[in-house]
């Protein structure tokens, strides 16, 4: 950067260098930049297609395409390898992979839309994509239905049969119902985390917004999980007045301090104090989830967030989990404009803190 | 009167199930079609105040079924609830979107169903 001394060059000729195409657009649609990648991919001859419409530079089909990402993207947030096809004057059709993400202002306004481009011409990765792509299709949709029937009918009747046995007083039979209920119901959360995680993946978690307080859902959920804890934990929760109504998706707020406060409680094996601070800070809202557990390890810290990772060898270990608690956690908090970071070290507990922007106060997130 | 309920449902332990939840209730009369084109058929004949209606179903699916129901001129208006697998956000926009009361994401709560399905149905005049 030495020779760079103004910023804008700088920018300019990063976005240069990068091997991707980039376009960015203000929310009437306007081309605010693109690079030259982008323009050779797209297949736009203008030289300085800037400030005007990508629906006057854009081949119409490529136009369309574009249309609809910029519409997922306002209403998702994002939108991950969408994959368009391209027709390059002679050459033959050209698949690329184009995501988005909404650009936002000082103030976290939403700004505009940045649009990435890849081409697919390696194979190999064009294949895995197919694959990825089929599999996640046939996951949501074979999942809802092929496994959440059964389940559903396990649930009804054995709470039915429960109800019978009750009436009878039948002791034993009592017993065994409420097991098949209570492990029917331990498969039902699982299968609800996995679709959770395969809508963040393919970018289909729909945010239903509206004004919550967090005070609210923090102790409706230490409500729920200190009966689970049997007073093994002491719960508190520490919200400050302060913190204003945000528009949020309640539900998944919910899921999110679930997560946490279940972590905090399950990895504190001997019990201990498990404490939910809620603060106003600068341009954000800090919600943190603190407990004197077993701690992580430099190792567990650095791989956390991905799929499935559980910690091995560890104490952790020897708790029950899927290890996509934190995964679905992270994205869900994402989708909000927030951010997820942790501070532990083995033996002596963790503080895992969500920081949501404070314009979520008057501004729903990605509209 | 007694309140006729048609349960649409391709799974027919599900309809083994939405059955008995209602049969214990003791105040329904209860018919089953398994899927849209077999229910279009009952309307007719079963007169329904209240349909619970899937939406994944082989053939007609639920969402063609709520919108058949809403576009027959009728003389009072039947409920429709959806019951599906479907994500709960998602198909309780699409279903409101067609016209459904109500919406409940599988597997659902036995009594807060039965509720539901009260609640609905004392505002259908008798
Ligand atoms: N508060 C905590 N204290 C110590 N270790 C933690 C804590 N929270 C998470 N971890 C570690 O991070 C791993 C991943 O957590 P995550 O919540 O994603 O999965 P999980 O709890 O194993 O399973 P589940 O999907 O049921 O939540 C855990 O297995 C554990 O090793
Ligand atoms: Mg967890």
């Amino acid at each position: 950067m030495t020779h760079i001394s103004d910023f804008k060059v700088f920018c300019r000729s990063l976005l240069e260098s990068l091997p991707y195409g980039v376009m960015i657009l203000n929310q009437q649609g306007l081309i605010l930049h693109m690079n030259r990648n982008m323009s050779f991919m797209l297949n736009i001859t203008e030289p300085e297609a800037e400030n005007v419409s990508f629906r006057d530079v854009l081949p119409r089909e490529i136009s369309r395409t574009v249309q609809q990402m910029v519409d997922d993207t306002t209403s998702y947030g994002f939108v991950m390898d969408r994959r368009i096809s391209v027709n390059v004057a002679e050459k033959a059709e050209v698949l690329m992979a184009m995501s988005g993400s909404i650009l936002r202002d000082e103030e976290g306004q939403p700004a505009g839309i940045t649009l990435i481009c890849r081409e697919m011409t390696a194979t190999r990765e064009l294949d895995r994509m197919r694959e990825l792509d089929k599999l996640k299709d046939d996951f949501i949709s074979s999942v809802s239905h092929d496994l959440k029937n059964p389940l559903s009918s396990i649930l009804g009747f054995s709470d039915i049969l429960l109800e019978m046995a009750k009436e009878k007083d039948l002791s034993e039979e009592t017993e065994y119902l409420q097991i098949i209920r209570q492990e029917s119901r331990r498969l039902s959360g699982m299968i609800g985390q996995m679709l959770s995680l395969a809508r963040i993946e393919s970018g289909m978690l729909h945010l239903k917004v509206g004004k919550v307080v967090l005070k609210e859902v923090v102790s409706e959920v230490l409500k729920v999980l200190s009966v689970q804890s049997k007073g093994k934990h002491d719960f508190r929760a520490e919200m400050d007045d302060e913190i204003p109504e945000l528009w949020l998706d309640r539900e998944e707020i919910s899921r999110v301090i679930m997560n946490l406060v279940s972590n905090a409680m399950k990895y504190s094996p001997e019990g201990g104090p498990v404490t939910v601070r809620g603060f106003v800070r600068g341009e954000n809202v800090h919600l943190e989830v603190h407990d004197k557990g077993i701690g992580m390890s430099e190792e567990t810290l650095s791989h956390m967030f991905e799929k499935f990772f559980r910690e091995t060898g560890g104490e952790a270990q020897r708790v029950p989990g899927t290890g996509l608690g934190l995964v679905i956690t992270k994205g869900i908090v994402e989708a909000h404009g927030g951010t997820i970071s942790v501070e532990s070290a083995v033996g002596d507990g963790s503080v895992f803190s969500v920081i949501l922007p404070l314009w979520l106060r008057d501004k729903k997130p990605s509209a | 009167m007694t309140k006729r309920i048609l349960i649409v449902d391709d799974d027919r332990n599900i309809r083994g199930l939405i059955r008995k939840v209602l049969e214990r209730e003791g105040k329904y009369e209860v018919a089953e079609a398994e899927d849209g084109k077999a229910a279009e058929e009952k309307l007719a004949g079963f007169r329904p105040d209240l349909v619970v209606l899937d939406i994944q179903m082989p053939g007609e699916g639920g969402y063609e079924t709520c919108m058949h129901i809403r576009s027959l001129a009728g003389r009072k208006k039947i409920k429709i609830v959806g019951v599906s697998g479907v994500s709960g956000k998602i198909g309780d926009a699409i279903m409101t979107a067609l016209g459904a009361d109500y919406f409940f994401e599988k597997p659902f709560n036995n009594s807060q169903f039965t509720h539901k399905i009260e609640e609905l149905l004392e505002e259908v005049e008798a």
